[in-house]
């Protein structure tokens, strides 16, 4: 199961993104929409242009097939659905007073949930599972580590955060709580 | 709540026609029956009456019309397959038409989209009756014939009797109504048509009607009716004769006005009067049976709210007490058909919520509805219809969805999306969309995971939604889905627009509600934006592939030049490893692909002039000239010291002519421009005919006296930089602009860059300071000249030079003239540090030099020119040797740097060239060398030089030992000391001082320093003066006479020597001082110091050198500073308010007082002479007479002393005190470097004197001193 984590700075720029696979037996199909739903599957024009074309040059003929894009998932798609989430996202800002949004948005299996700082950053989860407690818990952590990352003066809101220390931290503690 | 309900939620009435009925009707060019019905729907003003009697008015009520024999048809195809044939159906039209619609559509907005209205009409004309609703379940069947056939009421018989052939899940609850047609040209009158109908309707019920039409021949003109429904063609293995339902595309009807009217008020009357009425009375029926099951606990309900005194009557829905009030029915109870055994009919409480919805109870709708919700048997999916707005809503449309969700079968792909299209035509398009509803979600989930085309258009249906209501990430989010789904079935126009849709809802950003401050704190502007990275890439790229499929070749080429962005930064190794392949490569390879297509088929007539890359590869900063004089930059510093050193010389000289500085290439002179490409890209890629373009300033476009190099082929890995040089040649004088950068791109794409770097920002204006503004763009130019000052320096013997420590090496420099101009001046400007000497032929024989004594930086040799035939002048393209003597003064590498100014004539400007060359310097010998006085009378001190050979492998001779100094002649003591001193051996030298007093300038330099040591401690500004000159007397010590200390490199070697030693002391000792002004307080000579020069050579390879050896200070001093010192500690103190300034201050004063200037010390030695003693005991005490010399040993003052002998001795001693007979205290003076002898007699012992020593300065007594052997120590007594 995956999840995937955002950092998105008030601009919503993505200044940290990070795909972290769970081996944890969590308690899946939250919604009856979600259940028994084939994953994405890769577009098939994927493949490289000669071959879907039946160009005959055989200098690309070695790479025909399709080509994943990313890691099992369609990256652009997981970041579209990032994308849109910002939408709820914003709205429920202008509604609720709290910082972390339990499972604020769905698309098929994805489930986000989000987390906006006082400085406006947000922080969105995409997963497939329901674990409110251990996103909560991650996004505070997650949070914390942001802010000592902040401290560093020559870092700004507009810095893609590149540290590798965050990146262990986060994800052991994405491993402690995912 | 809805306004009206769905076509496909209209009551369904079925047509039996006879045959004689078609013949006529084709006859007249007209559709068939339920055709020409279908034209009259929907009807105006219907009124409906509820079970409570209430009357509902509808503002249009619709009916659909079917053949029977189609449904029945239609009944017996499976279920399953007819719901793929439909979706297949749907996607088939919408194929064939989107391009079409597309290219309609255009470029502008619309709220509604084609595909969607016509993916409606196909799902609402969905007319065959379903097992899980009743919907399309006949209400009516009419059974239709004319009075064209000689026996009509044979025909009505006929078609009653015939078996309806519905299977047995159809409702057979249904009304049956007889229908007449009397054509004009009948067989039959009016009246006989009208008997006829009297027959019918006692025999078959009064549900009958008489319809007389006239049909005039030939046919009216035809008239515009509403559009048939689109409806699925049946399965082609039936091949049921069937009129093609889209035979043209403005529907219209070849009806007379008064047929129609006639035709109008038929199909009111049968709506108004039999459905409506039957359907009413079948809502009543089954309300009583709904409301009986149902009356035990809403008695119950309502006696308890009785018993606590509601007084409101009982708004359940279900309690109605319709049964009483219902209308007598005088129809005849319709014949029920029994198709046989099977499947059971629809559960009568869904006919019953049906029925109320038609006729818009919905009241009771709604209270059937919720019961069936609970049961489990429906009914959400028309809740949402019915119930106003509320959260609970989407719940019940997700129940609804269930099913199609768990079996995605085509059957419930159908289902939902028939609700789904129910509900967007049902409810209020405000509510459907708005926040509480959120129908656009409905409608994604409705979608769920088909790949079908319907459940795309519903995705994109759901996109237009959310971006009405400006939620655009989430509709660019749901129109690449939509593109997604469709592009799998082919649909390419349609997944093209999607595409375009999502990218440019993506490019649309929201407007964010942010602090100026945010952009200001760094220097960001809103623009500056990026989001995430994968999802323009995944948006092109399949948009350039699909016009490449397309054909749209430039477009395609165009989406994936812009693909390749590349980035500036590695990817960090969190973010590189998510991706193996990077997709730069696939977008790379599809570029490449499709670019070489273009080409190949475009030809030349391509115009590839909007076509740029979005990124550049050229590292404008590090972008550089090259010039071939030209040396590397690190030592430009040096350079620049250089000239300005030859300036200030120029100037002090009175020369008024400038330097021209260099950068200037000649005329036919090749230099480079080192380009710094980087490959912004994770993937190979490679450039060919790399070269620049270069552009002369004046304008002239040809360009063709300029040899530009051409790279053919450079392959640059995965963000690699590396550095290209291109090599430019002018054949004439010209000033160029190097503008551009050009290289085809893969071997394909002719690019250009531009090498204009922004010019600096600008400060000067408040507007400049507020707006970022800068400067014109900055290019490099390049000043191509006339080769007419060209002069070419180097080395004779270009060989590595490795020297040894204090060699002299002799070095051949070769000039050659090879500008068009002659050179009549040369000068060579080394630095302060460098020791050359370029006339090696003179010779000096004085051994006293008067030396200027000042610390004045060398200044530029001037080189004399040897040209041919005599001249002294270096005419064009003649050549010069020069000879110069470079002394090696430093240990390891150095680089000798030397600037040669020159110029044609003695009054043009000067140009210069430059030259470098390193050397090793190797140590030899280490020196070393001490001082002290001396107990014999001949010399005053003695100086004892030690020498080591460290060299390691050469045997060093030893030539001659030459001491400067200003006040002190120096002898050797053994004249055998000279020789050779082989590796790693040690020898001593031994050299005996005198003091010389015949030179002048001691006494001057003596009162210089501490005047212009005082204005340094007081903080005035140092004269610009020079110390007075002094004479130096050279002592040379040689085996041999030949003196090689008399020639006059030697002498300027020495003389640089002892500067550089100086400065670099002073800079030790007085770092405070700037060394500007070194020469103007400090002397190169002070009055007591000696210098020994040690001259050495290597006999076995011809080397030789010296060794410069300084420090020795001989004789006293007497504290010469005391009272600047003084008086600057006692002058009135200016505060400073930095803490800083007050320490250096300090540090200032504390290194004068420290310095050799301020030395302090007891001038007095007592020396004792060795007296030989032999003395027989036996002839009595021994009286010896002890003498001891004391010497004064400063070289200025007079010193008075007392010489006392002491019988006590302050320490405890073996030996005897001794005893001293005689004269006890001696007294005098002593003038400076006077010594006097005194004779104290002694008994037998010899221990025990003390002498106190009193300085005079003039008359009066500066220092007194007392010093005691035995103790060793000297106690000082001011005065």
């Amino acid at each position: 199961m995956s999840h995937h984590l955002y950092l998105l700075s008030p601009s919503d720029t993505p200044l940290y993104s990070l795909t972290f696979y769970s081996t944890r037996p969590t308690s899946t199909v939250s919604s009856p929409l979600a259940g028994n739903l084939p994953n994405w599957s890769t577009s098939a024009f994927a493949g490289t242009l000669t071959a879907l074309s039946g160009a005959s040059s055989s200098a690309h003929q070695t790479s025909s097939g399709t080509v994943r894009m990313g890691g099992g998932q369609d990256r652009h798609v997981i970041q579209m659905i990032a994308n849109a989430s910002l939408d709820v996202i914003e709205d429920a800002m202008k509604t609720q007073t709290t910082m972390y949004f339990k499972s604020v948005d769905k698309f098929n299996e994805w489930t986000v949930s989000a987390f906006v700082t006082p400085g406006n950053m947000k922080f969105l989860l995409l997963h497939e599972g329901k674990n409110d407690d251990g996103i909560k818990a991650f996004f505070t952590d997650v949070w914390e580590l942001y802010v000592k990352t902040m401290l560093n003066p020559f870092h700004t809101a507009h810095t893609p955060v590149r540290s590798a220390v965050f990146d262990t931290r986060v994800r052991a503690s994405a491993k402690k709580y995912l | 709540m809805t306004s009206a309900l769905p076509s496909s939620l209209s009551p369904h009435i079925c047509i039996l026609s006879s045959p004689d009925l078609e013949q006529l009707l084709k006859a007249n060019l007209l559709p068939p029956l339920p055709h020409i019905l279908q034209s009259f729907s929907p009807f105006p003003q219907v009124t409906t009456r509820t079970t409570s009697l209430t009357s509902v008015p509808h503002s249009s009520f619709g009916l659909r019309f079917s053949s029977l024999s189609e449904i029945e048809a239609a009944c017996r195809e499976d279920s399953g397959q007819r719901a793929e044939r439909t979706l297949d159906w749907i996607g088939a039209r919408i194929g064939k038409r989107c391009s079409k619609w597309l290219e309609d559509l255009g470029e502008k907005e619309t709220l509604r989209t084609p595909w969607w209205d016509e993916l409606k009409r196909c799902v609402e004309g969905d007319h065959v009756p379903s097992r899980a609703e009743g919907w399309n379940h006949p209400v009516a069947v009419i059974l239709a014939v004319s009075t064209m056939v000689p026996n009509p009421l044979q025909a009505i018989s006929t078609l009653h009797s015939r078996a309806i052939e519905l299977p047995s899940w159809v409702d057979p609850n249904f009304l049956t109504y007889t229908l007449i047609v009397h054509p004009k040209n009948s067989l039959l009158s009016d009246e006989e048509a009208g008997a006829l109908f009297n027959a019918v309707k006692k025999q078959f019920g009064l549900h009958s009607y008489l319809l007389p039409l006239a049909l005039p021949d030939p046919p009216p003109p035809p008239v515009p009716v509403p559009a048939l429904i689109p409806r699925l063609p049946p399965h082609p293995s039936q091949g049921s004769p069937e009129l093609n339902p889209t035979a043209s595309a403005v529907n219209t009807l070849r009806m007379g006005e008064t047929d129609i009217q006639q035709t109008a008020r038929f199909a009111r009357e049968f709506l108004v009067m039999s459905l409506i009425p039957w359907m009413e009375k079948c809502v009543v029926e089954w309300n009583e049976n709904f409301s009986s099951n149902r009356r035990l606990p809403s008695r119950l309900f309502s006696s308890t709210r009785r018993l606590f005194g509601s007084p409101s009557p009982s708004p359940a829905p279900t309690h109605t007490s319709s049964a009483s009030l219902s209308r007598a029915s005088s129809f005849a109870t319709s014949p029920l058909v029994s198709a046989g055994s099977g499947l059971p009919p629809p559960p009568q409480q869904r006919r019953l919520a049906e029925f109320a919805t038609i006729l818009g109870d919905f009241k009771l709708a709604v209270a059937v509805w919720e019961a069936m919700r609970k049961e489990g048997k429906g009914g959400s999916e028309m809740l949402p219809l019915l119930l106003s707005p509320s959260p609970t809503i989407p719940l019940h449309v997700a129940n609804a969805l269930v099913p199609s969700m768990s079996e995605p079968t085509a059957e419930a792909q159908l289902r939902a999306l028939s609700y789904a299209v129910r509900w967007e035509i049902g409810i209020n398009s405000a509510d459907f969309s708005g926040n509480v509803l959120e129908g656009d979600r409905w409608l994604v989930w409705a979608a769920g995971n088909s790949e079908e085309p319907p459940s795309a258009l519903l995705i994109a249906h759901a996109a237009l939604l959310s971006a009405r209501k400006l939620a655009t990430r989430r509709a660019a989010l749901l129109y690449l889905t939509a593109a997604n789904r469709l592009e799998k079935c082919g649909i390419k126009p349609l997944t093209m627009h999607f595409l375009r849709k999502a990218h440019a809802l993506y490019n649309m950003r929201p407007p964010k509600a942010l602090s100026p401050s945010f952009w200001d704190s760094e220097g960001q502007t809103p623009k500056d934006v990026d989001g995430f990275d994968a999802i323009i890439p995944g948006i092109e790229h399949p948009l350039g592939r699909l016009l490449y499929t397309t054909g749209d070749v430039v477009g395609a080429v165009r989406f994936f030049l812009g693909l390749l962005r590349g980035s500036t930064l590695p990817l960090p190794p969190t973010f590189a490893s998510v991706e193996t392949p990077s997709p730069e490569k696939v977008f790379l390879d599809d570029f490449r692909v499709a670019f070489s297509h273009l080409k190949s088929t475009a030809g030349d007539q391509l115009v590839l002039s909007d076509l740029r890359l979005p990124f550049t590869f050229c590292s404008l900063k590090q972008t550089r000239l090259r010039f071939p004089r030209d040396n590397q930059g690190d030592i430009a510093a040096e350079w620049e010291r250089r000239e300005e050193s030859w300036t200030k010389f120029w100037k002090g000289r009175g020369g008024a002519e400038s330097l021209i500085k260099p950068g200037k290439v000649s005329a036919d002179e090749t230099f480079h421009v080192d380009l710094v490409l980087r490959n912004p890209l994770g993937t190979e890629v490679n450039l060919s005919n790399l070269t620049i373009v270069v552009e002369e300033k004046n304008g002239s476009s040809s360009t063709s006296f300029v040899d530009v190099e051409v790279l053919d082929d450079i392959t640059l890995g995965p963000r690699e930089s590396r550095t290209v040089h291109i090599g430019v040649k002018s054949s004439r004088p010209a000033s160029l602009t190097i503008t551009h950068v050009a290289y085809d791109f893969l071997s394909l794409l002719p690019t250009t860059e531009s090498l204009a770097c922004r010019g600096p920002r600008l400060h000067s204006t408040p507007a400049q300071r507020q707006n970022p503004t800068y400067g014109p763009d900055v290019l490099l130019n390049v000043q191509v000249v006339e080769a007419a000052h060209k002069l070419l320096v180097t080395f004779v013997d270009d060989q590595p030079l490795v020297l040894s420590e204090g060699e002299t090496k002799l070095l051949q420099l070769f000039f050659a003239n090879r500008g068009s101009n002659a050179v009549d001046e040369l000068w060579m400007v080394a630095g302060p540090d460098d020791e050359l000497w370029v006339n090696p032929a003179s010779l000096l024989r004085t051994e006293v030099q008067h030396s200027k004594n000042s610390l004045t930086v060398s200044e530029p040799h001037c080189i004399p020119i040897f040209g041919p035939d005599g001249l002294t002048s270096l005419p064009s393209g003649a050549n010069s040797e020069v000879s110069m003597l470079l002394h090696a003064n430093r240990l390891g590498e150095q680089q000798l740097c030397l600037l040669f100014v020159y110029r044609e004539n003695t009054t043009g400007s000067f140009h210069s060239t430059k030259f470098t060359k390193t050397y090793d310097v190797r140590p030899l010998v280490e020196v070393t060398a001490s001082a002290s006085p001396c107990s014999d009378a001949s010399h005053h001190f003695l100086i004892n030089i030690e020498l080591e050979n460290v060299s390691g492998s050469h045997s060093v001779q030893l030539e001659q030992v030459t001491t400067l100094s200003p006040a002190w002649r120096c002898e050797s003591l053994d004249e055998s000391q000279f020789g050779a001193l082989p590796p790693s051996q040690c020898s001593r030298l031994f050299l005996g001082a005198h003091h010389w007093t015949d030179g002048t300038g001691s006494a001057e330099t003596s009162d210089f320093v501490p005047r212009k040591l005082q204005d340094v401690l007081l903080g005035r500004v140092v004269e610009t003066s020079n110390p007075p000159p002094i004479d130096v007397l050279c002592s040379h010590i040689a085996k041999s006479r030949t003196s090689r200390s008399t020639q006059a490199a030697t002498r300027h070697f020495i003389q640089s020597g002892r500067q550089n030693l100086m400065f670099r002391q002073l800079a030790l000792t007085h770092p405070h001082i700037p060394p500007q002004s070194y020469p103007f307080i400090f002397p190169l000579h002070s009055p007591n110091a000696v210098d020994i020069i040690l001259f050495w050579k290597i006999p076995a390879q011809g080397r030789y050198g010296h060794l410069f050896l300084s420090g020795l200070t001989l004789g006293a001093g007497h504290g010469a500073l005391k009272n600047i010192l003084t008086e600057a500690e006692n002058a009135k103190v200016k505060r400073s308010m930095y803490a800083e300034t007050q320490r250096q201050k300090i540090e200032v004063m504390e290194a004068i007082q420290h310095s050799e200037w301020n030395a302090e010390m007891n001038p007095t030695v007592v020396a004792r002479e060795d007296v030989p003693v032999s003395h027989d005991f036996s002839q009595g005490p021994c009286h010896i007479p002890v003498p001891f010399t004391i010497r004064n040993y400063s070289p200025t003052n007079s010193a008075r002393f007392v010489f006392r002998l002491t019988s006590e001795s302050s320490e405890p001693s073996d030996l005897l005190p001794p005893s001293y007979s005689g004269r006890l205290t001696f007294r005098g003076t002593l003038k400076p470097m006077e010594s006097a002898r005194v004779a104290p007699k002694i008994w037998y012992a010899l221990s025990g004197w003390r002498i106190e020593t009193e300085v005079l300065d003039a008359s009066t007594v500066i220092h007194r001193y007392k010093e005691e052997p035995a103790l060793g120590s000297i106690t000082v007594i001011h005065v």
